[in-house]
């Protein structure tokens, strides 16, 4: 018999606070900064940080701890929409896959051999490229590629789970397949989801930066971060915050994903 | 009056590498009536857990049929056939879902078999089962790693209870359970055999439970039934000599291990792929003859519904 | 049977790495005879399979022996820590073969691995050895096994190749884990009468752990019930079986006749 105390788990409860945190800057971002993050004035460029701008303005004038803030708004629910849309995709079709398998595992598996086989940057750029930049055509990326990872999961683990005794007693109960997949099955996967979903959370950031930087991502003047490190690099080694701050940002944001994914991961070992 | 269930000519065959078959059950038949409990017997790879799968419907058969009250079921149950025949299992652990509570499982149940026509009396049945099977209504709103392995296992049969079955397989269920809580099991599911009619399909490897909870006892070999006897005269007389063999190897209680002496069965339980003439039996039998490795013997029924299939079968 | 003690375990204390006062072996005491079999039995969670391990030093990870000691003694009297032991005069028999032995390695080399791996036989004297081995256990046509893997033999066969791995070692004492709750009952005779047909050709003495009350009163010379850590009644097989002292054994007994 076992008493598990329900306590979430410090690191779980650390990263989402974190994200939260982020996240909340984002949404007050216009409250906490009276500049305007696309507002130019060539005037005042590349000034150091002062009363007035705590970092200090850009390339054009603008202030840079606002568009820090306002970064928050774009970066971090790009991260977890570009996170949700190929887990929705990706979990349904490991069910389905791992539960009724045969033709339709072999269909799926082989359609993510596919995507598999092309390195994932490359095949990111192409399809955004061929797309046109920006966040839809990021999104839309990113869902056809990720799914792969959480079908392969979910799959392997419906398969352990397919033959345990309480699936086929729901079965043999009567229960229709629909309810056992729905009621039975996910549950029980769920888990492991959430911990690689807030792991690949981290690499959707880390992504979505990569590609503004590229200017594939996120388009001027919208203040996202990675676009606003590429816009600092000819500067570095005089006005180097221009860079690293909206850096520091991205890693602050990727470690909070990162101990949620490691809480739930501890959250669901404990069980 | 005709049997509550009847078993027709099951056969379960498993496809193996490129052309090979495992025959786990071979044309076994039987019948049973309400309110008796068979127990199955015998050694890994005699096909009665595959037997009682097919029976709960769980397995579709290569061959044979599964009648009950006169209905022949199919072999993707209907609902209202899966109420007919139900399945308690063996493994505590795994039996229950991890992830719902004991009630939410209970009720799942009764509404999407349309028992109850609203949440509260869908509960109220939930309690109502709990209850017959001795447990704290409490436990409605725990899950299963909250429980016990004996209280797990009497979740267990009350999910089997719950849909009003008139066959209940129970497949090794009380195994994995302590020697003290295996004794309230079967009192339990002797209790339910005696208030509800049910029939019980009693699998299980120990002869000694066996004879506690059953009327009959069915011993299987290779995925025959090589005897069918009542508990009591299989235990003081058992004509097989697979049956006997059994019964000497149990270890008994309060006996001494007489070194001297030869082990009650030789060898091995054999590999169901391998297809001999003659007698299943014959290889390990201490009494073999040579018609018994040519012929295959036939099952002959003498006495109610006490069977042996074998050439020379044991008497007093 | 000599009637000379050679395992003597004394206040032996299994507790949590984690938490120290979450005991799971509470005080354990047992003298072992030479040529003498003691059975250990209770239900899941009274500590019997901890007990054992500790003995050994097999303890698994997040356990450990908080107090107490086990030794061996020697013919001439000298006392050692039993862990040290383990393979050179205490030998251990798991539960489930299947996992328990090393699937890329060939029964014959599986054997010997103990005497091999300390230096004591040459690769020629080995495969010899096995032969011996696997005879003495009643595996038959032990060459043609010798090639064989884990996984093409039976439970019960693999079971013997486990006795045969703990006899290379020359063990005085056998500590057998629920050696045949995973068994047969056909097997399990079969496995029982081997152990008691070893215990009178080598004078091995054993500590069979089990939860099965019929095996312990076909086996074992004396009996050592186990409770929630602690023992609650111990003493010679047939007294403690027909005259029982403590409750709970009464009714352990009970629940089996």
């Amino acid at each position: 018999m076992s008493r598990r105390t329900r306590r979430v788990d410090p690191m779980l409860a650390t990263g989402l606070s974190i994200v939260g945190l982020v996240f909340l800057i984002g949404l007050l971002a216009p409250l906490l900064t009276s500049h305007d993050p696309l507002a130019q004035n060539v005037r005042d460029r590349l000034a150091s940080p002062s009363g007035d701008h705590w970092l200090g303005t850009d390339l054009l004038g603008r202030d840079v701890f606002s568009r820090l803030l306002h970064g928050a708004r774009i970066d971090v629910p790009l991260a977890v929409i570009a996170t949700l849309v190929p887990a929705v995709i990706g979990v349904t079709l490991g069910i389905v896959s791992g539960f009724f398998g045969r033709r339709v595992d072999a269909v799926v598996m082989r359609l993510a051999d596919v995507v598999q086989a092309f390195p994932v940057y490359i095949f990111l750029v192409a399809l955004v490229f061929l797309l046109g930049p920006g966040a839809r055509s990021f999104v839309v990326a990113s869902a056809c590629i990720s799914w792969v990872g959480y079908a392969r999961l979910v799959r392997a683990e419906v398969l352990g789970l397919k033959s345990r005794d309480f699936i086929v007693a729901a079965q043999a109960a009567g229960i229709g397949r629909r309810r056992v997949l729905g009621r039975h099955l996910l549950p029980n996967v769920m888990p492991q989801v959430y911990a690689y979903m807030a792991s690949d959370a981290v690499l959707a950031l880390v992504a979505l930066a990569s590609l503004s930087f590229l200017s594939l991502g996120v388009q001027p003047p919208e203040p996202e971060w990675g676009r606003m490190i590429a816009d600092g690099v000819d500067r570095i080694r005089s006005e180097w915050w221009l860079s690293a701050v909206p850096g520091l940002a991205i890693v602050i944001v990727g470690i909070g994903f990162s101990l949620v994914a490691y809480g739930f991961e501890r959250q669901a070992a404990r069980r | 009056m005709s049997p509550l269930l009847s078993v027709q000519g099951v056969t379960v065959q498993y496809p193996v590498g490129k052309s090979g078959r495992l025959t786990a059950v071979d044309d076994v038949s039987l019948d049973l009536e309400a309110g008796r409990t068979l127990g199955l017997v015998g050694e890994s790879g005699c096909g009665k857990s595959s037997l009682g799968r097919v029976i709960a419907g769980i397995r579709v058969p290569t061959a044979g049929r599964i009648v009950v009250d006169n209905c022949e079921m199919t072999s993707r149950r209907s609902k209202a056939e899966a109420r007919a025949i139900q399945m308690v299992f063996q493994d505590p652990a795994s039996a229950l879902n991890p992830a719902i509570s004991i009630g939410s499982m209970l009720e799942e149940l009764v509404r999407v078999h349309g028992l109850a026509p609203d949440r509260e009396s869908a509960r109220d049945r939930a309690i109502a089962v709990l209850e017959s099977v001795e447990l704290p209504t409490a436990l409605l709103d725990r899950r299963p790693d909250a429980l016990s392995g004996g209280q797990r296992q009497r979740v267990g049969i009350a999910r089997a209870l719950i849909l009003q079955p008139r066959v209940i397989v129970a497949d090794e269920a009380v195994a994995a359970l302590d020697s003290l809580v295996k004794k309230s099991v079967i009192r339990l599911l002797a209790d339910v055999r005696d208030r509800l009619g049910v029939a019980i399909i009693f699998i299980s490897h120990d002869l000694d439970v066996v004879r506690q909870l059953c009327d009959e006892i069915a011993v299987m070999y290779l995925g025959r039934i090589v005897e069918r006897r009542s508990s009591s005269d299989l235990f003081d007389s058992p004509r097989h000599p697979y049956s006997k063999a059994l019964l000497e190897a149990r270890p008994h209680f309060g006996e001494r291990l007489d070194v001297a002496s030869p082990p009650a069965l030789a060898g091995d339980p054999p590999s169901q792929m391998e297809l001999t003439t003659g007698c299943s039996f014959a290889p390990r039998c201490r009494f073999v003859k040579d018609e018994c490795r040519s012929t295959d013997p036939v099952e002959e029924s003498f006495g109610g519904s006490s069977t042996v299939r074998c050439h020379f079968p044991l008497s007093r | 049977m000599s009637g000379a003690t050679i395992l003597e375990v004394e206040g032996l204390r299994v507790a949590t790495s984690t938490h120290p006062s979450l005991e799971l072996v509470r005080g354990f005491d047992l003298h072992v005879r030479e040529g003498e079999t003691v059975g250990l039995v209770g239900e899941s969670g009274s500590g019997k399979s901890l007990t054992l391990r500790a003995i050994c030093g097999l303890l698994p990870d997040g356990v450990r022996r908080s107090s107490g000691s086990a030794h061996m003694i020697d013919p001439g009297g000298s006392k050692v820590d039993a862990p040290t032991k383990l393979g050179r005069g205490i030998a251990m028999v798991f539960q489930e073969p299947m996992i328990s032995l090393n699937p890329t390695m060939r029964i014959g080399d599986l054997v010997t691995i103990g005497p091999r791996s300390q230096g004591l036989l040459t690769r020629a004297r080995a495969h010899e050895r096995a032969i011996e081995l696997m005879h003495e256990v009643g595996i038959a046509d032990p060459e043609r096994r010798s090639q064989a893997w884990p996984h093409e033999l039976s439970g019960g066969l693999r079971q013997r190749v486990m006795i045969a791995m703990a006899l290379a070692t020359e063990p005085r004492i056998l500590l057998c884990d629920e050696p045949t709750t995973a068994l047969d009952v056909s097997v399990q005779d079969q496995i029982l009468r081997l152990l008691l047909g070893l215990k009178e050709s080598r004078g091995l003495a054993m500590v069979l752990v089990t939860h099965d009350l019929a095996v312990v009163s076909q086996v074992c010379d004396r009996i050592v019930v186990m409770k929630q850590g602690q023992i609650v009644e111990q003493g010679e097989t047939d007294r403690v079986l027909h005259d029982p002292t403590d409750e709970y054994t009464r009714r352990l007994i009970e629940a089996v006749s």
